[in-house]
């Protein structure tokens, strides 16, 4: 190697001459987080009132690095691959908030309109924002600890954070693999537009309607999205069992029920979305506690050995160890303090409220943000899909079932979405969490400033999407046909259901049992990923694992280097084109396919601008 | 034996689900949608396989080759990486587009094969010993990472640091090994 590297004086001599700085590295600067702050909260305006409208939200992650990368180079000149990296953390931190609160609060306005029930509309703002906050708290400070475990020891895929890191380190990856990231991005843009004009929102393309011999029960659809194939290509070998999960279900479970099964269901097999809706997800919703809670039995040792090396880090005198991590003793305080708080917000949330109920529900809340961390963080960590509506779905569930006990329908209602609303939060945050972790490993950022980061964005996602939400349902009442918000609809239509005792508690508890056998059978993450083949759509396992046998097969005949060197550029190149066109077409769909509610668009703009100064 | 154990945890999981899917449910007795002796039959039927699973385990003698070869692989990569990042850390003076190429080239298939027989080290030392080794390995590649976008990004202050954070991290993981090999 050259003791007389290139300098700023000669940049031209050398077509790969890279500029010499000196002094540190700039990486957790003001720069970093104003920008993020901006781009945060213009994402998850952006994409929280989509969401309204659409049924679904964006993680932000892929898109807060790209502006970044446009913003903190293009603009200010600034050259830091790790800065980008707080940036896109505290930008996505700041947008975790949009997913999470479309998904709950807004139930609150759509079942005021149901008779008897118009009081939960008037829930106290600041306490739910309090409480949206406080979840984002306790989420955090319970899955950092986790980032050793599953990044460090159990070294998970996290195919979105690879998806961010190469996007991060674009600049210096070398032009071959700019031009496999984008050659990527094209495809999978190119494609998605396709479909999205062909086959509007149904991206499902049913070959059982192809090919008649093929009995509907097999369920064989497939979901075109070039973006699931990448993910499948990053997860690799370890996301196998997801689709083993699915394939489980319509070709063995199927047709063993279609022949042995009772009336009623024989009857249902060949109807497969009723089969999923019925039988299939909400076993998959108690498989996927089941494998949660015997995951963590089955990791304890390794937990342990995390939790150990965090507390040595914080009393050792090495000075790299110490701040590579935050102090363990600071997040136990966020924990208490965050239960603390939650005890009170349940405690004030509706009038008849006890004290004893209360400390109920926080706790349990609590207890339950922790297993679903766990749940997310996994599920997140092997196939890039959180069931953050299953967790929330059995969050409420819990909650009602405390509450209802001794309050009133709308009291139940009201306090248990308040403390619901902050477990969704916190599942939201969690995923977030450990998805920029992992991006933070591959680009080389500190975790303790990373994690530092989402706390600092994590707080404003909350103040944004809720005066967003409050604005537009005064506007346009949420719940219409111009703000349908279908996940909230969703959400509304089972705590109605919850309220009438009308959820499959056994078929729950029954998933549970068989989660917690594959998640003792000592064959790694089976159980999590099997459930999430029960849980998700077939269609989406089955476009998965070509993705997963993709990268088998690569692997096999080029080796592990080729995929490292050119699949992992251009899937991860598949991930970002087809997020940026749903980010575009959700845009168009609200500005240019509903001029109406362009208007309501601006509105919140110019509302937010007013608060904001 | 290993096979039976397979047979009979993924037969009894199979027969769970089947009796937990195979009725509607019973509007006036919801409890009584699950047929629960059958359904506890096939769990039973699977804790029985997954026994036999977790001692085969233990004892599979057949493995120990390759369990032998995969810890083979693994120091042989850990030297590699290790006398790499020495050498780059030994410079004086870095050029950035160098080290990138170094790490690329000479670095990042080594980390790869390492982390990928990994498991060797929890069938050779147990878990303890694999999160102590795997927490200074991590480290270290974290920092190799790191070094990489500082010399993508032209820091050379920043290279010349993590290099040797690396290559401390990389020694810790070298020695931990070596004296787990001793007891």
């Amino acid at each position: 190697m050259s003791d007389t590297p290139p300098t700023m004086d000669n940049p031209d001599s050398d077509p790969g001459f890279i500029p010499i700085r000196t002094g540190p590295y700039p990486e957790f600067t003001w720069t970093a987080v104003l920008v993020g702050w901006a781009i945060g909260a213009l994402i998850a305006v952006s994409i929280g009132y989509a969401a309204l409208i659409l049924g679904f939200a964006i993680e932000g992650s892929e898109l807060a690095a790209i502006l970044g990368w446009g913003i903190l180079r293009g603009v200010l000149r600034r050259s830091s691959i790790v800065e980008n990296n707080i940036n896109q953390t505290i930008a996505s931190a700041v947008n975790g908030a949009s997913s999470g609160i479309m998904f709950s609060v807004p139930a609150l306005f759509i079942l005021s309109r149901r008779e008897g029930l118009e009081a939960v509309a008037d829930f106290n703002v600041p306490l739910m924002i309090l409480a949206c906050i406080t979840g984002c708290v306790l989420g955090l400070a319970f899955v950092i600890p986790l980032r050793k475990q599953m990044i460090d020891f159990d070294r998970l895929a996290y195919p979105g954070g690879i998806a961010v890191a190469t996007i991060l380190k674009s600049p210096g990856a070398g032009v071959r693999k700019a031009v496999l990231l984008l050659g990527g991005a094209l495809l999978s843009g190119v494609v998605h537009l396709l479909v999205l004009s062909l086959m509007g929102e149904d991206h499902d393309w049913k070959a059982n309607s192809q090919f008649e011999w093929l009995p509907e029960m097999l369920n064989i659809t497939i979901y075109l999205s070039v973006m699931t194939v990448g993910v499948g290509f990053l997860s690799g070998k370890g996301g196998f069992w997801f689709g083993a999960g699915g394939f489980l279900c319509y070709f063995l479970l199927s047709p063993l029920l279609s022949q042995f099964g009772s009336d009623g269901v024989a009857a249902m097999v060949d109807t497969p979305d009723d089969m999923r809706g019925v039988l299939y997800k909400p076993l998959g919703i108690g498989m996927l506690v089941g494998a949660a809670v015997g995951g963590i039995i089955a990791a304890f040792p390794l937990i342990a050995s995390a939790m150990k090396a965090m507390h040595n880090a914080s009393k050792s005198s090495d000075s790299d160890s110490k701040n590579d991590e935050m102090p363990i003793g600071l997040l136990y305080a966020a924990i208490g303090i965050g239960a603390l708080v939650l005890v009170w917000i349940a405690f004030a949330s509706v009038d008849g409220m006890t004290l004893g109920r209360a400390i109920s529900m926080a706790l349990l809340g609590t207890l339950w943000v922790w297993v679903a961390g766990v749940v997310v963080a996994e599920c997140i960590g092997r196939t890039n899909w959180s069931p953050l509506s299953g967790m929330t779905l059995i969050a409420v569930t819990i909650l009602i079932v405390i509450a209802k006990g001794g309050l009133n329908t709308v009291e139940t209602i009201t306090s248990s979405m308040l403390v619901g609303a902050a477990i969704c939060l916190a599942i939201s945050q969690a995923s977030d969490m450990m998805l920029d972790l992992k991006s933070g490993y591959l680009v080389g950022g500190i975790p303790r400033r990373q994690q530092l980061a989402q706390f600092i964005g994590a707080w404003l996602g909350p103040i944004i999407v809720i005066s967003l939400m409050i604005l537009l349902n005064s506007q346009y009442e949420i719940g219409s046909d111009r703000l349908p918000a279908p996940q909230a609809q969703a959400l509304a239509s089972v705590t109605e259901g919850i309220l009438d005792n009308n959820i499959p508690t056994y078929r729950y508890t029954a998933g549970a049992g068989l989660g917690l056998l594959l998640a003792i059978s000592g064959l790694g993450g089976i159980g999590v990923l099997i459930a999430l083949g029960f849980y998700m759509p077939f269609a989406i396992a089955l476009t998965y694992t070509i993705g997963n046998v993709l990268r088998i097969a690569s692997d096999k005949a080029f080796g592990s280097k080729f995929s490292h060197e050119v699949g992992i550029p251009i899937a991860a190149g598949l991930i970002v084109g087809e997020a940026l066109v749903g980010v575009g077409h959700a845009f168009y769909k609200v500005f240019f396919v509903s001029p109406d509610e362009t208007e309501t668009a601006l509105l919140g703009v110019h509302f937010l601008c007013g608060v904001f100064g | 034996m290993r096979l039976t154990g397979h047979v009979l945890m993924w037969g009894g999981f199979l027969v769970g689900a089947f009796y937990s899917l195979s009725y509607l449910e019973v509007a006036d007795n919801k409890w009584s949608t699950v047929p629960w002796g059958k359904y506890f039959a096939g769990i039973g039927l699977g804790i029985v396989g997954v026994v036999l699973l977790r001692v085969t385990g233990q004892k599979l003698e057949g493995d120990e080759e390759s369990h032998e070869a995969k810890f083979s692989v693994l120091c042989e990569n850990l030297s590699e990486v290790i006398s790499s990042v020495s050498e780059m850390a030994s410079q004086k003076n870095h050029d950035p587009a160098k080290v990138l190429n170094q790490i690329d080239n000479e670095c990042a298939e080594p980390l790869s094969e390492f982390a990928n027989a990994r498991q060797a080290l929890v069938r050779r030392f147990g878990m303890s010993v694999y999160a102590e080794v795997m927490t200074e390995f991590a480290s270290a590649e974290r920092y190799i990472n790191r070094c990489w976008s500082a010399a993508a990004d032209g820091y050379v202050d920043e290279i010349r640091d993590c290099l040797q954070k690396a290559d401390t991290h990389l020694a810790k993981t070298d020695a931990l090994i070596a004296a787990a090999e001793k007891l």
